[in-house]
């Protein structure tokens, strides 16, 4: 028997029963959708988390912070890690809680003393405007300016030229300043070692020391970012910091650290991706398994009739394996539209982005990439189900015995 | 192709050889003999019948003929080839090649046309489309359907469906057909026509004919009455001059 003829023989069942074969298709057709769009999911997110991880996250930084509250950081911490490690660049930060008022509304947010243009160069995707300019470094280092996170400035409803006053606490003493607006930050989502830029209030680090720090112990900082050159060195100059420099008294967080948990996270997101396409996969699988051993028991004389005529058990096989590929391509031809759709919908609709905010530690922009690569795997992967579920079947007719199966009732 | 010799001599005068053939079926704990030796031959060219009541074993030896089934003892010959001996491959390989079957419920595929079912046996022979369709059309009318090719057996009455059926029997030029109770299903005018028809093709293409029958009617229009009962040869009429 020719092997077109498997085919056409295949294909004239199919279109006697094409209410019950389309259901089947549709199977399949939804179990490769589903596949092509893990697949463009998937990597999309990969993609995103890693262009996350290189831009705003920057895994070349790293945070010294105290290990034991009896251990404090100085600014003579920042000479010493500066001149042992040779950064990029080494800031020291405050941070601390505080109360902003304007016109007479409180609200708590965070105080953080730092020089704007190194925490700019070391997280630029943060630290960027909304509502007036940063300042240059002799604007901010002189003077009382402050710049607010969007939820602080959105709560207090600030903008660029107000005067606000912070009210922190200093040895137990409530210590006031008043200072000028000059920008307001874009929203970030960003949470990292304490720093919560959104509902932060960023002053120079001079007026900060005062306004935190009991007066015998005013170079007191809280940490310290560092900017390496790699990822590589972050990690490195990490454990440097932390066992050689300071033996244990500080914790160097390389941020290398916080890409790597999110890249776990994200291996484990794909494997619950591709656990659903399996499952997915399998119900197709089954469909198709279903709707031939129902064609088996149906067509009973039938395969007793073509038996008696000559056919042999490999004849009856290979026809009813055809049926199976035959519901396979046609399946895997709707399924790739059906992902290209999908696909396309959820890029359009921004679905993933709102999807994947990671508590609100990162927000990541996230669009499906549909690769070629994973398109033909999809096809192919969903043509081998059908043709796998259909083989027992396509076994069971080729094993009936042909007056048993004409005498069938 | 099978490595064991398939093809039938061609100075065989004895088409068919049953020799003291037996075939039990195990019925839960029951062993029913429903052939207890049959002997029998049939020449080329005959137009014969199996004539017995329900029961009798006519459609097993039937069976046995066909090579669908195998005996449980004895020998089956088709020409000088042993049927009984052969492994499932080479027994279909006999049904497609030598062996023609025409059904009283006629058995046709229903999704296929008339056209497209006789083309069976010639596509499980590897027949290419063309040369299988021709074929196909040359059959259908000699069966008198060559209006009706394109209809599905729904569409067709009890007599046309089995005069495609018969259509298809000769499809791969078989040496012998093997009708069982295949006017069973017609009435008395229909069922005689598809007798004349059977006979007609005996008669013009030398094709050997063994018809199982319980209709006396029908079996008294063929050459040679082989009566069964309880699974032995009872009568033997041989053949009418």
């Amino acid at each position: 028997m020719r092997t077109r003829d498997y085919f056409w023989y295949s294909f004239t069942h199919l279109k006697r029963t094409k209410g019950r074969s389309s259901l089947t298709v549709l199977g399949v057709a939804l179990g490769v959708m589903a596949l092509i769009s893990i697949a463009a999911i998937s990597t999309g997110f990969s993609a995103a988390i890693r262009h996350a991880m290189e831009t705003e996250f920057n895994v070349k930084t790293i945070a010294v912070v105290p290990l034991f509250s009896n251990y404090t950081l100085t600014t003579d911490d920042v000479e010493r890690i500066r001149r042992s490690i040779s950064p990029q660049i080494i800031t020291p930060v405050i941070i601390s809680p505080a109360t902003v008022i304007k016109g007479g509304v409180m609200e708590s947010a965070l105080l953080m003393g730092a020089n704007i243009s190194q925490v700019k160069y070391i997280w630029p995707e943060f630290y960027v405007a909304e509502l007036g300019t940063l300042p240059r470094d002799e604007e901010w280092n002189n003077n009382d300016t402050a710049i607010v996170g969007h939820k602080l400035a959105e709560k207090l409803g600030l903008k660029n030229g107000d005067i606000i006053q912070v009210l922190c606490t200093s040895s137990g003493r409530p210590v006031v300043k008043n200072f000028t607006v000059v920008a307001v930050l874009k929203y970030t989502g960003m949470n990292l070692v304490g720093i919560d830029v959104d509902n932060g209030v960023l002053i120079n680090v001079k007026y900060a020391k005062v306004m935190v720090n009991a007066p015998s112990k005013r170079d007191q900082i809280s940490l310290i970012l560092i900017l390496t050159d790699s990822m590589k060195s972050a990690q490195y100059a990490a454990t440097f910091i932390e066992n050689d420099i300071y033996q244990g008294q500080v914790r160097a967080i390389a941020f290398a650290a916080y890409a790597r948990a999110i890249e776990n996270i994200d291996m484990l997101f794909r494997a619950m991706l591709q656990a659903f396409s399996i499952i997915a996969l399998l119900i197709a699988g089954m469909g198709v398994m279903n709707t031939m051993f129902t064609s088996v028991r149906e067509r009973i004389k039938e395969i007793g009739t073509i038996r008696a005529v000559g056919a042999t058990r490999g004849n009856i096989l290979l026809t009813f394996l055809a049926e199976s590929i035959l519901i396979g391509i046609f399946g895997t031809i709707a399924g790739v539209f059906l992902g290209l759709g999908v696909v396309y919908a959820i890029d359009k609709s921004n679905l993933l982005q709102a999807a994947i905010q990671l508590g609100g530690a990162i927000y990541i922009e996230a669009h499906p990439i549909l690769t070629l690569k994973d398109l033909i795997i999809s096809a192919i992967v969903g043509l081998t189900t059908a043709a796998i579920f259909g083989y027992w079947p396509a076994r069971a007719a080729s094993r009936l015995e042909p007056v048993a199966a004409l005498r069938y009732e | 192709m099978p490595k064991v010799k398939l093809e039938i001599g061609k100075d065989v005068e004895v088409m068919v050889r049953c020799v003291d053939v037996h075939k039990d079926y195990i019925m839960g704990k029951v062993i029913v003999h429903a052939l207890r030796g049959v002997n029998l031959e049939v020449r080329k060219g005959e137009f014969m019948s199996i004539l017995g009541p329900s029961g009798s074993g006519k459609s097993t030896l039937l069976n046995m003929i066909g090579a669908l089934d195998r005996p449980t003892k004895g020998e089956v010959w088709i020409g000088d080839i042993k049927v009984s001996d052969l492994d499932d491959h080479s027994r279909a390989y006999i049904r497609r090649k030598l062996i023609g079957f025409i059904f009283q419920a006629y058995y046709l595929v229903p999704h296929l046309t008339a056209l497209q079912n006789v083309e069976i046996p010639m596509m499980l022979d590897g027949v290419s489309p063309s040369e299988r369709r021709k074929k196909a059309e040359e059959l259908l009318k000699l069966v008198g359907l060559g209006h009706r090719v394109h209809h599905r057996p729904n569409e067709l009455s009890g007599g046309e469906q089995q005069r495609v059926a018969i259509a298809r029997a000769l499809a791969n030029n078989p040496v012998i057909v093997l009708a069982d109770e295949p006017t069973g299903n017609l009435d008395t005018k229909t069922g005689a026509m598809i007798a004349e028809l059977m006979k007609k093709i005996n008669r013009e293409r030398g094709v050997t004919f063994i018809i199982v029958t319980h209709d006396i009617e029908l079996a008294e229009r063929t050459d040679r009455i082989v009566r069964l009962r309880d699974g032995v040869v009872v009568e033997d009429t041989g053949v009418k001059l």
